[in-house]
């Protein structure tokens, strides 16, 4: 979903459009869960934080006042992830993240699984909301309180290691 | 605000510095450092530096960190001959340098072993520095240490990278800076990673972008891909303000002496530090507009597909195409709780 449909569909949604609604998950709920269950790392959990996160956004949609409408959504996601994980309930295991997925090779499915497993939280954050939530630097640095060239710098020393461990 | 001063300041003086050497040497190598200012202003004023050895014939092909590794292969001559610059007047009729100072003297002038980092004052002054060591390397410690008249003045540290590829990255960067014609990219300068002077510093190579440049955040990421821990960068909405009158809390450059005027100085002080400041921005934007270079190679000191190898792109692409769909009962427990 690029950013002019996500646009138009909140501010559809904001009219009253329910259609609108489906068009934003169709568009929106593929990234936001693999965000979540990446950030998690249990299923289920992921699935309850989509569905608040999805709730939140048709009960109150950001307006046209928020810039990067994109970055509003990952972040209440995030946010929402965050609570969950400060609740301390325990992880479902890594084999947990294995489930039917877009057309992809299991194989290459299992290893990023595992090489992300082995980023630390922050990195893990930092790499998905980057490659599966599709955020902007900008946005990215704003999702996660940081500066630019600090998102920048912690980014792409995420994605040195995750190359190190998909080659090991 | 502070640190936006702060950050224009430094851009602004290291843009000087950068013209000044330039037109100094007719290169833009001899850098002034970014951090670090207690070490270098004493000991690398007018001291020429050696450009660092090629690692691969010069400014073609891969730089990684295996070129690093098989440069390093070869033995240093600093540290296999004890003797190697005992002539010179860095060192006491002993042959040993008699202070930290004449060992960063001797580097600076003679090069960089291709196993130290960078050299930094603890505390300020000359007599108590640090030297950080690439991988924190034993045996070139005691290297260093035995070449000293008093080891103690010294305390080391493990880095991650040498001077060499530090310079090397800096050298790049400005060059890509100069051919692209970069207005975005405001200072280049050799540092210490979040200014941290302690043990715990890691060299780096400190780079200064404005995102106000249409260009600024689309460098921002090109030189955190290509070089990564290499570079620390300070990305930001950074202009170099040289506005004039708004000192009471204005995006301006702090001003010495302090905001406001007073009363029959106020003319003069205006001309004092307008003049200079005024001068000072010019340089640094004609430093600029000279200092352009487009080579830019490979990311974090390594390869990328070395040897088939998963690269940094197939491991995002690898992320990118492994997103999870969620199952469509999500969507129908959403509708009933609408």
């Amino acid at each position: 979903m690029t950013d002019g449909e996500l646009r138009t569909a909140l501010a559809d949604l904001r009219a009253g459009d329910r259609e609108a609604f489906e068009r934003l998950y169709a568009g929106m709920s593929t990234p936001v869960y693999t965000v979540l269950l990446r950030m998690t790392g249990g299923r289920q959990t992921a699935e309850d934080l989509l569905q608040e996160t999805f709730l939140r956004l048709y009960r109150d949609p950001p307006g046209p006042e928020v810039r990067s409408p994109r970055a509003w959504i990952f972040k209440m996601a995030r946010n929402l992830a965050l609570d969950e994980l400060r609740a301390e309930r325990p992880a479902e295991p890594l084999d947990a993240l294995e489930r039917p997925a877009p057309a992809d090779d299991p194989e290459t499915r299992l290893d990023v699984a595992a090489a992300l497993a082995r980023l630390g939280p922050e990195d893990r954050q930092l790499v998905t909301l980057r490659l599966n939530g599709g955020l902007k630097f900008r946005e990215l640095a704003q999702v996660l309180d940081l500066p630019l060239g600090t998102a920048l710098g912690r980014y792409y020393a995420a994605v040195g290691r995750l190359r190190d461990y998909l080659n090991q | 605000m502070e640190k936006f001063a702060r950050t224009a300041l430094t851009a602004l003086v290291l843009g000087l510095a950068l013209v000044v050497g330039a037109a100094a040497e007719g290169t833009i190598e001899n850098l002034p450092q970014s951090k670090g200012a207690a070490v270098n202003a004493a000991a690398g004023e007018g001291t020429p530096v050696p450009t660092p050895t090629p690692i691969d014939g010069g400014m073609s092909g891969t730089w990684d960190a295996e070129s690093w590794a098989d440069a390093q292969t070869e033995e240093d001559p600093w540290l296999a001959d004890p003797s190697y610059g005992a002539e010179r007047t860095f060192t006491d009729e002993n042959g040993l340098f008699p202070s930290g100072q004449a060992l960063y003297d001797y580097w600076q002038s003679e090069g960089w072993p291709e196993t130290v980092g960078d050299v930094w004052s603890a505390d300020g002054t000359m007599d108590n520095l640090i030297v950080a060591v690439v991988d924190g390397d034993q045996a070139v410690i005691d290297g260093i240490r035995a070449r000293m008249a008093d080891p103690d003045c010294l305390t080391f540290t493990a880095c991650k990278y040498s001077h060499a590829q530090l310079e090397q990255t800096m050298s790049e960067i400005e060059t890509a800076v100069k051919e692209n014609k970069l207005k975005c990219i405001l200072s280049v300068g050799m540092g210490v990673r979040d200014n941290d002077f302690t043990v715990n510093g890691q060299p780096c190579v400190h780079v200064t972008i404005s995102t106000l440049q249409p260009d600024g955040e689309e460098w921002a990421e090109k030189l955190a891909a290509q070089y990564g821990g290499l570079v620390e960068l300070e990305v930001g909405d950074i202009t170099l303000s040289v506005s004039m009158g708004d000192t009471l809390g204005g995006n301006n450059m702090p001003i010495p002496g302090g905001g406001r005027e007073d009363g029959a100085l106020s003319g003069l002080s205006w001309v004092l530090w307008a003049f200079p400041v005024v001068v000072l921005a010019g340089l640094c934007l004609l430093g600029l507009a000279l200092n352009r270079r487009a080579v830019l190679r490979t990311a974090d000191g390594r390869s990328v597909t070395a040897g088939g190898k998963v690269g940094r792109a197939q491991a995002e692409a690898m992320v990118r195409s492994t997103a999870l769909r969620p199952d469509r009962d999500n969507w129908d427990a959403i509708q009933k709780k609408l």
